[in-house]
């Protein structure tokens, strides 16, 4: 799902999919039809499009900058906050400023429960707090925001990464 | 059991188990589906130096990028200094796979410039269109990030196969009809013939096994067809018959109305079939009939019996006297009453009951009889009609 490559074929309803011989619902009350399944398909798929990939929350000082909460597509929520200042990066997306840019990268891919491999891909990433902007970049795994008062003072930063 | 050569397409409900998918199940599953919202659109826009089409690259509901997808972004200046974008982001989205349009309703948007700390405002206005403006004057290019929220095609549990009513298909759904063949052409073929996977035989016996199969389901779809609960292909036939509209209505709707009203046909308008139609027509959101029956011998209260009717012990309030020895009582009244979660579930209701609802009473019962409907209140109730009420403890 990460990697937005899913369409309604990847879940079996392919665009020729269809009822063997045509005959459509032999009792509608207890049969799914092939038309049926491509309509559920094609809007799981289409959800899966614009669905957030990650939403992170980000807590910034003065030489400390880290994730501290994180749900993602691909692990478990970590609704816990993390208190101390070394995350493991297995878990957290890794962060590190420069300037007035904050650098958060994820895993290059992740495998969801069946043992699929998918890239994590960011296509764009929208940051809630005002005045912030993501930057890019688009396609990779990581992301970019820009703060123009910096990140040298305490606070949070909420991100939404498509 | 769905899928596979034995069992293939329609996918029949069975019982929850490894072999196949329940009603409760696939109900489960299309609700989740129907309950998703994410964004229409998340665009990332970068004007040029001056007014005219901006760059719009981003993800939509139709794909992961939407170039050329027709959504567009125009800078205009409106006044002196006054700026704005105007997102167009066309009627809906082209699903990739089958090119069909789904048709999407911008309801807001939430615009933010990259690389500044400037403030835009979004408004929707017809034809979809966003529209961002500047608060401030505008100095250089700005670029943005623009989420886009809204309502695509009203997704329903029923657009995909999924209904309460549903029920498991008990004769084929856990041991398909092609696997009880195909066991006993083995068994009929004898020990002369191979039934080692590839073997001629067995490959002959597979497609016989499919073929009767074929043939035991079109016996049981012509048996399914004769009601309209469980009819598909005689679904338009059965609209007719019953002098049910279908005018933008889902397979499912129709369906509904179809065997609401045959149950009123069927058995006559009783207490019983009246509560069926209901419930067969406004599924969960039905809450019960209020009818004040009474007896002959003991009709309701507000009952009026005309001067000189056999064996009348008393004539009633004279205010139920609409003349001419007319008998009258509150027995001809009823009330429908319904749950809504929201306003905007009780106007779908609404239309449901006045314009489906209302047309199989008034074909099923005598002209006499009236009727009325009732929201059943959340909290608290409602004398002599709400089921919460003292009579009922």
């Amino acid at each position: 799902m990460w990697g937005r490559g899913a369409s309604a074929g990847s879940y079996g309803a392919s665009s020729t999919l269809r009822d063997y011989g045509n005959i459509g619902a032999i009792n509608a009350n207890t049969d799914i039809t092939s038309a049926q399944y491509k309509r559920l398909a094609s809007d799981v798929a289409a959800s899966a499009r614009t669905a957030p990939i990650a939403t992170l929350l980000v807590r910034y000082s003065a030489g400390s900058t880290f994730v501290t909460n994180c749900v993602s597509a691909w692990a478990p929520p970590l609704f816990l906050e993390y208190i101390g200042y070394s995350p493991p990066s297995s878990l957290y997306p890794t962060t590190s400023v420069a300037g007035n840019y904050l650098h958060v990268t994820f895993p290059s891919s992740a495998v969801d429960e069946y043992g699929v491999s998918e890239n994590i891909l960011v296509r764009i990433a929208v940051s809630t707090l005002n005045g912030t902007a993501w930057q890019g970049p688009t396609g990779d795994s990581s992301l970019v925001i820009y703060y123009g008062p910096g990140f040298s003072d305490f606070g949070y930063l909420p991100i939404v990464v498509y | 059991m769905p899928f596979g050569g034995m069992s293939p397409m329609p996918l029949r409900l069975g019982a929850q188990s490894d072999t196949s998918i329940s009603p409760e199940n696939w109900l489960r599953l299309c609700d989740d589906v129907a309950a998703q919202h994410h964004p229409l659109a998340v665009l990332y826009i970068a004007e040029g130096a001056g007014a005219g089409a901006c760059a719009v690259t981003g993800i939509s509901m139709g794909g992961t990028d939407v170039a050329g997808s027709g959504i567009t972004a125009t800078l205009a200046n409106t006044s002196g200094t006054n700026w704005q974008i105007t997102i167009s982001v066309g009627p809906g989205y082209i699903d990739p796979e089958t090119l069909e349009l789904h048709r999407w309703s911008v309801s807001f948007a939430d615009p933010r410039p990259v690389g500044g700390v400037f403030i835009s405002l979004a408004g929707i206005s017809t034809n979809n269109n966003v529209l961002v403006t500047y608060d401030n004057a505008r100095t250089t290019p700005l670029r943005h990030v623009v989420t886009i929220y809204g309502t695509t095609e009203q997704r329903w549990s029923g657009d995909y196969g999924a209904e309460p009513s549903k029920s498991r298909a008990g004769n084929a759904a856990d041991v398909p009809y092609a696997w009880v063949w195909l066991q006993e052409l083995q068994v009929t073929r004898g020990d002369a013939f191979s039934i080692a996977s590839g073997s001629f035989t067995q490959m002959e016996n597979v497609a016989l096994a499919r073929g009767f199969a074929y043939l035991q389901d079109i016996a049981e779809r012509h048996a399914s067809n004769q009601l309209p609960t469980q009819a598909d292909q005689s679904l338009g036939r059965w609209a007719t018959i019953m002098n049910v509209g279908t005018t933008d209505d889902r397979d499912w709707q129709v369906r509904r109305k179809c065997a609401a009203k045959y149950a009123l046909t069927t058995t006559g308008a009783t207490a019983a079939s009246l509560n069926a139609a209901a419930t067969l027509l406004f599924g969960g959101n039905f809450y019960g009939i209020n009818w004040t029956l009474g007896t002959v011998d003991y009709p309701p209260e507000a009952t009026f019996w005309p001067p000189g009717f056999t064996g009348d012990p008393s004539p009633g309030p004279g205010a139920l006297d609409i003349g001419n020895g007319v008998w009258t009582s509150s027995r001809f009244h009823f009330t429908v009453e319904l749950t809504a979660a929201n306003e905007v579930e009780a106007t779908r209701l609404i239309g449901i009951a006045h314009r489906d609802f209302d047309e199989m009473l008034q074909a099923s019962l005598p002209p006499v009889v009236t009727w009325d409907y009732r929201f059943n209140p959340t909290n608290g109730f409602i004398l002599d009609t709400s089921r919460m009420d003292r009579e009922a403890l």
